[in-house]
């Protein structure tokens, strides 16, 4: 099965490295889609079939837990999994985001392999 | 765990990330060499045990060699200026990641904010109060990477 991935990070370096990590990654990929921080990624979402979200924290206008407490709140959106990609190291506030929706966390500095484990773990359990 | 930041630790998180991310190997600068090229200067506040302002910068050859590496293509071929800011700013935001976890270890809740890149200047214009902690870097061609902690004051405790 291919997935339809939307990237979210207002870094368009970033978001490219993430695409290609991802491809790396052997995960069978439908179609990316980018947005530069949560206000555009909500519009994609309710334009596009997305079967994944990888989003950063910090980002201007709207930051990546605003966006998964969005999703949450709308009945169509709130069912699409949202992995966390950031620098964020403490244990707890990982836990935090979890109890939040947040389904999976990829620390940054990352690898190929973290994505790889991430989309297995989120798909196999599905 | 070592509660306050220290000039190593930044020597370290900055050294451990632009190796990991982008394949650029550091060792401390013997002598503050002079800057060969513009410079880019990324700012990140951060906020953990100590509250602060990490900065770093570099040259401009050295942030398009960084971006090249992160996107996996030719420094050359894909010049593109845009792709200086996004990089540093990124490697800034990482180091401050690493940086809080050296510090601070992974029980402590810390907050980094947006990092700020100024566009490319001759100089590194930027004036360090005393109390700054401050590193400088080279790469294996020679290219400077200078790194600052600026800690706020720490804020009286109640009751003094």
């Amino acid at each position: 099965m291919s997935y339809n991935i939307l990237i979210v990070d207002d870094s368009s370096i970033i978001r490219s490295v993430v695409k290609k990590t991802i491809s790396m990654a052997g995960v069978d990929v439908g179609e990316f889609f980018e947005a530069a921080n949560g206000v555009e990624a909500l519009s994609l979402l309710g334009r596009k079939g997305i079967d994944v979200v990888f989003a950063d924290i910090n980002m201007p206008q709207m930051n990546g837990l605003d966006l998964v407490a969005h999703m949450c709140s709308r009945r169509n959106l709130a069912k699409i999994p949202v992995v966390i990609v950031s620098t964020e190291r403490s244990q707890e506030r990982i836990e935090q985001m979890k109890q939040q929706g947040v389904r999976a966390y990829i620390k940054k500095p990352f690898r190929p392999e973290d994505f790889r484990q991430v989309v297995q773990d989120v798909f196999g359990a599905e | 765990m070592n509660e306050n930041i220290t000039n190593d630790m930044i020597c370290e998180a900055v050294s451990q990330v632009l190796a990991d991310m982008a394949f650029i190997f550091t060792e401390p600068a013997p002598a503050h060499l002079p800057w060969n090229d513009d410079v880019l200067t990324a700012h990140l506040p951060f906020a953990g045990r100590q509250r602060g302002t990490l900065i770093l910068s570099t040259t401009t050859s050295l942030c398009a060699e960084i971006a090249a590496n992160l996107l996996g293509s030719d420094a050359a071929a894909d010049y593109d200026p845009g792709h200086f800011c996004d990089s540093w700013g990124e490697i800034a935001n990482v180091v401050g990641g690493v940086l809080m976890e050296k510090a601070y270890g992974t029980n402590l809740i810390c907050h980094l904010g947006i990092p700020q890149v100024s566009p490319p200047r001759e100089e590194a214009q930027i004036e360090l109060p005393r109390t700054a902690l401050y590193v400088s870097l080279l790469d294996d061609e020679w290219r400077r990477i200078d790194a600052a902690v600026i800690l706020e004051p720490m804020a009286q405790a109640v009751g003094e």
